[in-house]
């Protein structure tokens, strides 16, 4: 009787076992699963996106395909047959990216300092949820009112210097939507940062003699500017991969590079976007040669911000 | 010291300058979709069809008028001949136009009425548009109601026409049902499939995985594809998953499961670290206990780890509905920009967003529309987000690790 009864217990504690183990499995096959995305994601982009430059495409009856030097440095999109262009869509993209961070990073950065610093407590709270309710806007409203107002208002400022614009479609009014779209990116990271540094530090420069507002701008900013970084760059990788929004304000320039505030511009997404449904064979994949360019830029971008934030992190 | 704080209240006065702007871009943005939208939004714009389907009917013999009765409401003007009733309105393009509000039951014109194009009766209903209506009078005179004359005019002239001409009808158009079913049907898929992937794989990297290089290695994929821009997985989604459904012949084509599974893989990172977090801070002596106690592995992870972790799986439901309700770059790369108002999930369609994208490409940009949808959009992310924040306060029992 009671041999039977270790029996049976020692059947049930195997098949917990086994219920374990095959538990653990499916957990484990999944995890594999879910981290696998990134590998496919990156071959397949690469595989069809590389194909231009290797494969051949019939154009009107001959062979063709691009070149791949003409296809990085070109100055132009699209020439007849097989000509593309894009290495004025990447200074474009670069110059846009760079105006917005000159204006978004400073206003992040007043900002969070003052939501931490110098506001009352119910305005701060009041700040902070309003920074937070514009970080969940979705970028298509962005471009709506974009589309809208920022538009309206580039053509109105670009008639005071007498410039024509194409309807207020210009690199001014992308570096301002995409400005407003990382703002609260950057001031929510700023806020978190700004919040960790340590008591002691901004008593001890008050306890020497600095001012409240040196101590926030001189002791506080430098001790948080690791976590600032971090948010910079998560902000310049929003601004990089934003399609919609900028491309229904950006217009679509056919050649450049421009420099212009006024002038019409596009970005390597909004090139990837425009037109890709009515198109086939190589004017088709060309979109996804634009799609690898847009991921080795953005990691080439991700490890210098890395790099310098590394070196700006040494130096406290 | 003057000229100390004098440079003091400079940088100042610049920190209120700077975060002023907030509120101005949070304003204009709720100014601009509120006086474009608000006019627009109703009911009738969220249950009816994008597409409008025109009639032309007529109703030949010479009837000889019933006494209907009926009693108006204030902006409703009522023909007792015919037995129905107009009201002025706006359409969802905006613009004024005379719309059916009531058909008397025994009125002819329910049933009686002749489809020109296919010869079959047409049943008239309430909340459709009339563009113009010929009627002929007792004398043979034509009495001519063009919408623009408003509904006070049409209905005095249906109360003085025997038999009706012609009778142009427009049924519905400009509404996003459509859109938001496509949405809902999107979020639904998504979520069927991101939940359990991305609860799955938390509880393996928090509770089953070693800590050795491979965990490590696995933790940074995932992190890395959470850096990936969405229009990157619009192109991997119309690479992979389109012609996969294709060839598994249920769909032609763009279709709402190929976003369901672009979305999928896009939300996996939110979804994963969300959970993971809830897992994380659930105090380890619980689960020691549970395990002392004779519990198994897999007893523990299901009765103790899963309805522990339900305020961290909560909010990255929350969370991923959010993301899908705004998300466009993708969805118009394996979804199309085609509003259709026939939803079914192997075929295309719009969410909402898209709808505001393909709006606003259109030769003269539909801001009142599009600004209606906005206001959806928004009032779902405000909701959203509130509901995110009282999960955060009321039910993380064991706060969480700073």
């Amino acid at each position: 009787m009671k041999q039977t009864n270790l029996q049976t217990s020692a059947k049930r504690l195997n098949g917990k076992k086994i219920s374990d183990m095959i538990w653990y499995r499916t957990f484990q096959i999944i995890t594999f699963l879910c981290a696998s995305v990134i590998i496919v994601i990156i071959a397949f982009i690469l595989i069809k996106g590389l194909s231009p430059f290797f494969k051949t495409y019939t154009i009107d009856g001959d062979e063709y395909r691009v070149n791949l030097g003409e296809f990085l440095i070109g100055t132009t999109w699209f020439r007849h047959p097989n000509h593309y262009g894009i290495g004025y869509i990447i200074v474009n993209t670069i110059y846009c990216v760079l105006l917005c961070l000159v204006l978004a990073v400073p206003m992040a950065i007043f900002s969070a300092l003052f939501i931490t610093r110098i506001a009352p407590k119910p305005i701060s709270k009041v700040l902070q949820l309003i920074i937070e309710l514009l970080s969940s806007i979705p970028s298509i409203i962005f471009g709506l009112v974009g589309m809208g107002y920022i538009t309206q208002g580039v053509k109105y400022v670009a008639s005071w210097f007498g410039v024509q614009t194409a309807g207020g479609l210009s690199t001014l009014s992308v570096v301002l939507v995409l400005a407003f779209m990382i703002y609260p990116t950057i001031t929510m990271l700023s806020i978190t940062a700004i919040n960790a540094v340590g008591k002691d530090i901004i008593n001890g420069s008050l306890a020497l003699g600095a001012s409240k507002t040196q101590t926030n701008f001189k002791v506080v900013l430098g001790a948080a500017k690791n976590g600032i970084f971090a948010g910079i760059i998560l902000g310049v990788g929003r601004a990089l991969g934003e399609a919609t929004a900028i491309s229904l304000v950006s217009g679509n320039r056919g050649s450049g590079p421009t420099f212009s505030l006024f002038d019409t511009t596009n970005t390597l997404t909004t090139t990837i976007l425009k037109g890709f449904q009515d198109t086939t064979g190589l004017d088709y994949d060309i979109r996804f040669s634009v799609g690898v360019v847009l991921i080795v830029l953005i990691v080439a971008i991700n490890i210098i911000l890395n790099a310098v934030k590394r070196r700006v992190g040494a130096k406290v | 010291m003057i000229k100390r704080k004098i440079i003091d209240s400079f940088w100042n006065v610049l920190t209120y300058l700077f975060s002023s702007v907030g509120i101005i871009v949070l304003l204009l943005i709720f100014i601009f979709v509120f006086s474009n939208g608000a006019s627009t939004l109703s009911w009738n714009l969220i249950t009816s069809d994008y597409n409008q389907t025109t009639y032309v009917l007529s109703y030949k013999d010479k009837y000889d008028g019933g006494n209907f009765e009926y009693k108006c409401k204030d902006d409703e003007y009522f023909s007792s001949y015919w037995g129905i009733a107009f009201t002025d309105t706006v359409n969802t393009e905006g613009v004024d136009s005379v719309i059916i509000s009531y058909i008397d039951d025994h009125s002819p014109l329910l049933n009686g009425l002749l489809d020109v194009g296919n010869d079959n009766y047409h049943h008239l209903q309430v909340n459709q548009y009339v563009t113009t209506a010929l009627l002929v009078g007792e004398e043979g005179n034509i009495i001519s109601c063009p919408a623009r004359k408003g509904a006070e005019s049409m209905a005095a002239g249906f109360n003085r026409g025997v038999s009706i001409t012609t009778l142009n009808l427009v049924d519905g158009g400009g509404g996003i049902r459509g859109s938001l079913i496509a949405t809902l049907y999107l979020i639904l898929f998504t979520l069927i499939l991101v939940l359990p992937l991305g609860i799955a794989a938390a509880i393996y990297l928090s509770i089953y995985a070693k800590d050795n290089w491979l965990t490590h290695l696995l933790k940074s994929l995932i992190d890395m594809s959470s850096g990936v821009p969405s229009i990157i997985f619009g192109l991997v989604g119309l690479l992979l998953f389109v012609p996969m459904f294709n060839a598994l012949v249920v769909s032609e084509g763009y279709s709402i499961l190929a976003g369901a599974l672009t979305m999928t893989i896009m939300l996996l990172p939110i979804v994963i670290s969300t959970t993971k977090e809830a897992i994380d801070v659930i105090p380890k002596k619980i689960i020691s206990g549970s395990l002392a106690l004779g519990a198994s592995q897999t007893q523990t992870t299901f009765k103790i780890i899963l309805p522990n972790a339900i305020p961290g799986i909560l909010t990255s439901t929350l969370l991923a509905i959010g993301r899908i309700i705004g998300e466009s770059a993708a969805i118009i790369f394996v979804m199309g920009t085609q509003v259709q108002d026939h939803v079914l999930p192997n075929r295309g369609g719009t969410t909402l967003a898209t709808h505001i994208y393909n709006l606003m490409g259109l030769e003269n940009p539909n801001y009142k529309l599009a600004s209606a949808i906005a206001i959806v959009i928004l009032m779902s992310v405000l909701i959203l987000n509130i509901l995110v924040k009282l999960i955060g306060y009321r039910l993380n029992k064991f706060g969480r690790k700073h």
